[in-house]
């Protein structure tokens, strides 16, 4: 049996290393590792906490008031809550030089995937074209994984985009909202199928609709974009608990990888590590190293292993990204009706556009708005204020926005590499051009759902849609990817580096192209599969 | 002592734009935040802020007509106003504890007609002041705008 070395405590890295414990090997898991803080009131709803909290605004808006949306932010709508910081809390020397990107990394336990929204689909052959497998192979580990998180999910008409496979739990109770939509849809659905190519459907998700090895169920209270008090909304930390339980297991935090040392015929001998504060160094060794630290932090780990090595600079090529247009919308049918507080507060319902016009599959969720903030919505208004928030009650039950996301491909002008001004703490440099024909996809995208929004009896305010920068989606991807001929700094179909013969990855550094989806479930899949193959 | 006359100023803004945001009184807790909020983030304070901004605020804390035309000018033509910060702060903080926080969770009637003729109301109420804040601080705001860069220009 080996000793594995997993760098990063993600979504990728736990089900990795769930896998490889489970057939005996020895994992020490290295991780910066910020902690999650306490889950507070867990019973309560999230109108509860404002009563029942000692200091709810402090809750709310935190303690610096860093929550607030002030009139002229540039940012989001809605950013994340202040008990979320933790997860995008960076080490000092994890430092980016960016063009054209705006990334997001995160050195929490769990990684990026304790602050995500829980969509779940399985890729298509079509979505793995270019990947050297396809689905059928990519299956079985589908199917463990929906059985280790919990996935909810309905054959529908979706199933043409999202694979049916096995182990999927009944969906979710649907909020009003949520349900109108899907009940127009059904009246409406041979016209956007056919002038449209638009199709509705429930999302899949990583959320309880019933117990599931010692979870509970989701109790509709409102409080996912605050963290899910009952943990029936899936994160990798449940997955890493897992792992905790196996004595083969050592995880070991507040650590940075700073690059792999390589000891003789290739072959990567230790983590050459320093503490979370940079004032401690030291090494880890191990037979075999797995990089799951993200596709942004594991490129910087293999850009300095290489620097280290050879004393060369190199560039990953084809980092991709999902661009993403937030489209707000109105149901007219909501307007002056109550909203339910009491439900689930991610998306329900998912959609998917497949029309030559935008030459390839384009995925879209459907948020309703439930409990939320309101003033980041009121004081974007063009309107006097107390106007705007008569205007919010009225409006607020129909209220939604579709998250649009187009495809990317591997581009040889996006890339990664190391900056020359520090060389014992290079920052990361990212460059990233959006495509040519995005200008065009754009637009099409952008009318098609206006259009089936309107079909479905909403409207989208003029000059409200929002096309979020790259980097927003944090769906990173392709800098060393699988390839199925040998080439220089890429992996093999098995994630194998090819440069180093007891080097792998498992996240999204290897991804030959990136499919409009979520590619979450598909990176957990793609690192179950890794272990079986080549652990 | 000048500490508990900013309190008491501070205090006494955050009633009265409580009032005429959601015309409701404010709690002891509310006040606390509201003060504490302006400690902390000093872009809402009045001090640093330019002259017509100063003045803006100090119309707005009469309330009633004063809040109504300062909310509608700056609506459109002053966003970033410190008086618009200091009123979303105090709706953030409104509607993060109870009981304000119910204030912005229902609508004001269920009946769609009586909705419809209400917010064509507020609508109408919007235009108007729109209008007449236009007339009396637009001129105002160049007009200062115009002498504190003259000012500003003379000093260099």
């Amino acid at each position: 049996m080996s000793r594995i070395v997993v760098v990063g405590s993600g979504a990728s890295g736990v089900h990795f290393a769930l896998s490889v414990l489970s057939k005996g090997h020895d994992v020490v898991m290295l991780d910066v590792g910020r902690v999650k803080p306490p889950v507070v009131n867990p019973e309560d709803s999230f109108l509860d906490l404002k009563q029942r909290l000692d200091d709810p605004v402090r809750y709310f808006l935190g303690a610096d008031y860093e929550a607030v949306v002030y009139p002229g932010s540039t940012g989001e709508y809605y950013g994340f809550p202040p008990n979320k910081s933790y997860v995008f809390s960076r080490p000092p020397a994890f430092v980016t030089r960016v063009s054209g990107f705006a990334p997001l990394a995160s050195f929490a336990q769990g990684g990026l995937a304790e602050a995500w929204t829980g969509g779940a689909y399985p890729l298509d052959d079509t979505d793995l074209a270019e990947f050297p497998f396809g689905f059928r192979d990519l299956e079985p580990f589908y199917v463990e994984v929906a059985d280790r998180v919990g996935i909810t999910g309905v054959a529908d008409d979706l199933a043409r985009f999202f694979p049916v496979h096995d182990g999927l739990l009944e969906p979710l109770r649907l909020d009003r909202h949520s349900a109108l939509l899907l009940e127009r849809y059904a009246r409406q659905r041979s016209a956007l199928n056919t002038d449209l190519g638009c199709y509705l459907g429930r999302s899949r998700v990583a959320t309880l609709s019933a117990d599931w090895h010692g979870r509970k169920a989701c109790g509709y209270l409102g409080r996912c974009l605050w963290g899910c008090p009952t943990g029936s909304l899936y994160t990798p930390l449940a997955t890493l608990d897992a792992c905790r339980r196996f004595p083969n297991f050592t995880y070991t935090s507040n650590v940075y990888v700073r690059h792999l040392r390589v000891g003789t015929g290739r072959h990567i001998a230790t983590a050459v590590v320093e503490s979370s504060d940079g004032r401690e160094r030291t090494e880890i060794a191990g037979d075999r190293f797995v990089l799951a630290a993200g596709t942004l932090s594991s490129s910087k780990i293999y850009l300095r292993t290489v620097k280290e090595e050879t004393g060369e600079t190199i560039a990953l090529r084809g980092l991709m990204d999902n661009r993403q247009i937030l489209v707000p919308f109105l149901n007219l049918s909501l307007v002056g009706r109550r909203y339910d507080p009491d439900s689930y507060q991610y998306h329900q319902v998912a959609m998917g556009i497949d029309t030559p016009a935008l030459r390839g599959y384009v995925h879209g969720q459907i948020t309703t708005l439930k409990t939320a903030l309101v003033h980041p919505i009121v004081q974007n208004m063009p309107i006097d204020l107390r106007t705007a928030l008569t205007l919010f009650r009225a409006v607020r039950a129909g209220l939604g926005v579709l998250n649009v996301n187009l495809r990317d491909h591997r581009r040889p002008e996006n890339y990664v590499t190391l900056g020359e001004d520090q060389p014992d703490a290079p920052a990361l440099v990212i460059h990233y051009t959006p495509p040519a024909s995005e200008a065009d996809v754009m637009p099409r995208a952008l009318k098609i759902v206006n259009t089936a929004l309107r079909r479905l009896g909403c409207v989208v305010p003029p000059g409200m849609s929002h096309i979020r920068p790259m980097g927003a989606s944090v769906h990173y991807a392709g800098t060393i990817p699988m390839t199925m001929t040998k080439a220089a700094h890429t992996a093999t179909p098995d994630c194998q580096s090819s440069e180093y013969e007891n080097l792998h990855f498992v996240d999204g550094t290897t991804f030959p192209s990136l499919p409009a989806k979520n590619l979450t479930f598909t990176l957990m899949a793609n690192a179950v599969r890794v272990a079986a193959r080549s652990f | 002592m000048a500490d508990l006359a900013a309190n008491a100023e501070l205090n006494l803004e955050c009633v009265r734009f409580a009032r005429y945001l959601t015309q409701q009184a404010v709690s002891t807790y509310v006040l606390g935040k509201y003060r504490d909020a302006h400690a902390r983030r000093p872009h809402l304070s009045t001090g640093t802020a330019r002259r017509f901004d100063r003045l803006l605020v100090v119309v707005a804390r009469t309330g009633g007509l004063g809040a109504w035309l300062v909310d509608a000018y700056t609506a459109v033509f002053f966003k970033r106003a410190v008086v618009r910060q200091k009123w979303v702060l105090l709706v953030a903080i409104l509607e993060s504890t109870a009981p304000t926080a119910a204030i912005f969770d229902v609508p004001d009637t269920e009946n769609r007609v009586a909705l419809f003729v209400r917010l064509a109301g507020r609508g109408m109420a919007f235009a108007l002041g729109l209008g007449l804040s236009t007339v009396m601080f637009l001129p105002l705001q160049l007009l200062l705008a115009a002498t504190s860069r003259g000012s500003t220009g003379r000093r260099a």
